[in-house]
């Protein structure tokens, strides 16, 4: 692993629909992270090649892979999502036995091309995707399969550094927070984090549907709940029955403390917040949302035991 | 004479004028739930300018210009997405019953009185099925598990109006069968795929009525659960694909902006929106997510469907379905 040559990189011409001002925030963390990546030996049998589906929403997510599977010596190939494949190469480069094979989706064959020679397939997707996948993969090939997981935050106190979670990645990533939970918040303090977080790193592109949906729910929040907007964000401040587990790019959704005890922790990812918290597979502080550690856990699983031969069950929506 | 009296006249006979009704209506709207009176920033002066509700939101709200807890008609959005369904409530369904066989009757002439349905039953929640229970005798053939029952092949073997929806049209085509079904005949099709895989696209759909049906006059309908007036094609020949949807005169169709939610021109492609004063019990003006252009006429707007957006499930680190198959709709 060769981590002067990432940290060297520059995402801005990467295309990954960030701001060059977040995209080279998040790229520098996730480079950070490795410095401590995971290196304790994995008991079972090591893979020879696994295949890693990308997506293409949020552009580091290869990189821990690269690097956890990339020390131990496993060949680790890497669907490039779309619009990402120079990103996803010049990532490879800096590792040992990475490959990258340009990805469209499709039809069977792109499947099999990419499938071929590999001892175990890891993916993250909804419930309809991973039931797609099955049915492509060929029979008895391990799928490691990741469904949909949403994280949250909960603070007894105003919590501004919910904000820089909800700025990184635009809110794209699982570990973004979809809701704040928390009573009583200073939404003219929030409004302010707010707009300082939109000039330090500027909102992304947005798609129409992004637009549209965020329209919808600054509607749902007029009529009611509380809502302050600014350019490029909104807070909406809803009761707790309008809790959604989507995220939308820079609104911060707060929602009575409560809130929390409705969830399903089987759904949650990560769970920010201080002092004791509720039962999730990851716990955090208020700011480190989505700067995970390069890990080799994953919602609770130890990815590298079971693609070193431990059983797991396959997602199930 | 009360708001709902002479949107009926204004249904039935054409007597008033539309600008006048909605902001009547609206203003009656907004009185009973206040939830409507939050959305107003300034007062509306024309019927564009009524503040509309996203269909999404029919999902989170049960919105009602009445008590609840009166008996009342709920219908439902169907299954095809995840998560809540849409629920939309009216205390009556006088409106929509007056307006619907009007409407049909404007736009198709020597309708088949014998209904053969792929859609579901009127009875349950569904605004489809209530639909056709006013225009005849129907015949259900339709399969709760997403199938076709084989039987209706043989249904198919006399003239008929064959009502159904893309989806289960789709899978009528994949069962061994065929019927000749002349120009009085008339085939539905309503609706789209909703994101469910099907074996035909649209255009090849149509083509396959005119190969395994014979040659029935072919319409296209487009109605949606949380509306209380649909939009008719005129009819086609089999095999062709029916082009602009026309909408009845008491509902306006407009098109803004998705990215902001501005009024767009005349003409211009955009979001659909629409006001329909048979919704009179719950919202006035729905947004949709359909996209598409209008060609606005008092006698009723003219509406080219250019599709739908997407929802925003495509999130976070997670490969979505339409990456893995490699649906997309934007050029690359």
């Amino acid at each position: 692993m060769d981590i002067e040559r990432l940290r060297k990189m520059d995402p801005a011409g990467w295309g990954t629909g960030l701001s060059v001002e977040n995209a080279r925030v998040c790229w520098a963390e996730a480079v950070e992270a490795l410095e401590q990546v995971d290196r304790e030996p994995v008991e079972g049998r090591a893979p020879r090649r696994v295949l890693l589906l990308a997506s293409a929403n949020v552009f580091t997510v290869p990189l821990p892979w690269m690097a956890l599977l990339s020390l131990r010596g496993v060949a680790l190939r890497v669907t490039a999502a779309r619009g990402l494949g120079e990103a996803t190469r010049a990532m490879a480069a800096a590792f040992e036995g990475v490959e990258v094979q340009e990805w469209r989706g499709g039809d069977g064959e792109a499947l099999k091309r990419a499938v071929a020679g590999v001892d175990a397939v890891m993916a993250f997707g909804s419930g309809e995707t991973m039931a797609a996948l099955r049915r492509q993969l060929p029979e008895g090939l391990p799928l490691l399969s990741f469904g949909p997981r949403y994280s949250v935050g909960v603070s007894t106190l105003t919590e501004p550094l919910a904000v820089e979670d909800l700025a990184r990645y635009d809110s794209r990533g699982c570990m973004s927070p979809v809701g704040w939970f928390t009573d009583n918040p200073d939404l003219d303090l929030l409004s302010l984090t707010m707009a300082e977080a939109q000039q330090k790193w500027p909102r992304g592109a947005l798609s129409e549907a992004e637009q549209v949906a965020i329209r919808a729910r600054l509607v749902l929040a007029k009529m009611v709940g509380k809502l302050r907007t600014g350019e490029g964000w909104a807070i909406l401040q809803l009761p707790s029955r309008f809790f959604s587990p989507d995220a939308l790019p820079r609104v911060l959704q707060i929602y009575p403390s409560e809130t929390i005890g409705q969830l399903d922790p089987r759904r949650m990812s990560t769970l920010a917040g201080r002092g004791p918290l509720p039962a999730a597979p990851r716990h955090c502080r208020p700011g480190q949302m989505q700067r995970p550690a390069a890990s080799r856990w994953h919602d609770g699983i130890d990815v590298l035991a079971c693609l070193w031969g431990r059983p797991f069950e396959e997602w199930k929506p | 004479m009360s708001p709902k009296e002479a949107i009926a006249r204004f249904i039935s006979t054409g007597d008033g004028d539309f600008e006048a009704l909605a902001l009547a209506l609206f203003d009656w709207q907004r009185r009973q739930n206040p939830m409507l009176e939050a959305l107003v920033e300034r007062e509306p002066e024309h019927w564009w300018q009524i503040p509309a509700v996203p269909v999404e939101l029919f999902k989170d709200i049960d919105f009602a210009c009445f008590d609840l807890k009166k008996p009342h008609t709920v219908f439902h959005t169907s299954g095809t997405t995840v998560g809540r369904p849409g629920r939309h409530h009216s205390l009556d369904t006088e409106l929509y019953d007056l307006g619907a066989p009007i409407q049909l009757r404007r736009r198709i002439s020597g309708l088949p009185r014998r209904i053969v349905s792929l859609c579901p039953p009127a009875g349950g929640h569904s605004s489809l099925g209530h639909m056709l229970a006013l225009f005849g005798t129907v015949e259900g053939y339709f399969d709760a598990a997403g199938g076709v029952s084989s039987e209706v092949w043989s249904a198919l073997q006399k003239p008929c109006f064959l009502a159904t929806t893309a989806f289960a049209l789709d899978a009528l085509f994949g069962q061994a069968g065929h019927a000749i079904l002349r120009p009085e005949s008339l085939v539905m099709v309503t609706g789209g795929f909703k994101g469910r895989r099907v074996r035909l696209d649209a255009p090849e759909l149509y083509r396959e009525i005119g190969r395994r049906l014979g040659n029935p006059r072919v319409v296209g309908e487009y109605g949606m659960t949380e509306l209380s007036s649909q939009l008719w094609t005129d009819p086609v020949p089999a095999g062709e694909l029916p082009g602009a949807f026309v909408a009845p005169p008491w509902m306006r169709v407009y098109t803004v902006d998705p990215t902001t939610g501005a009024a767009l021109s005349e003409g211009e492609v955009g979001q659909l929106r629409f006001v329909d004063l048979a919704n009179y019990w719950s919202v006035l003006a729905i947004e949709t997510m359909d996209i598409g252009r209008v060609e606005p006429d008092p006698q009723g707007d003219r509406v080219w469907l250019h599709g739908r957006l997407q929802g925003a499930e495509v999130r976070g680190c997670s490969l979505s379905v339409e990456e893995l198959l490699g649906r997309f709709s934007e050029t690359e």
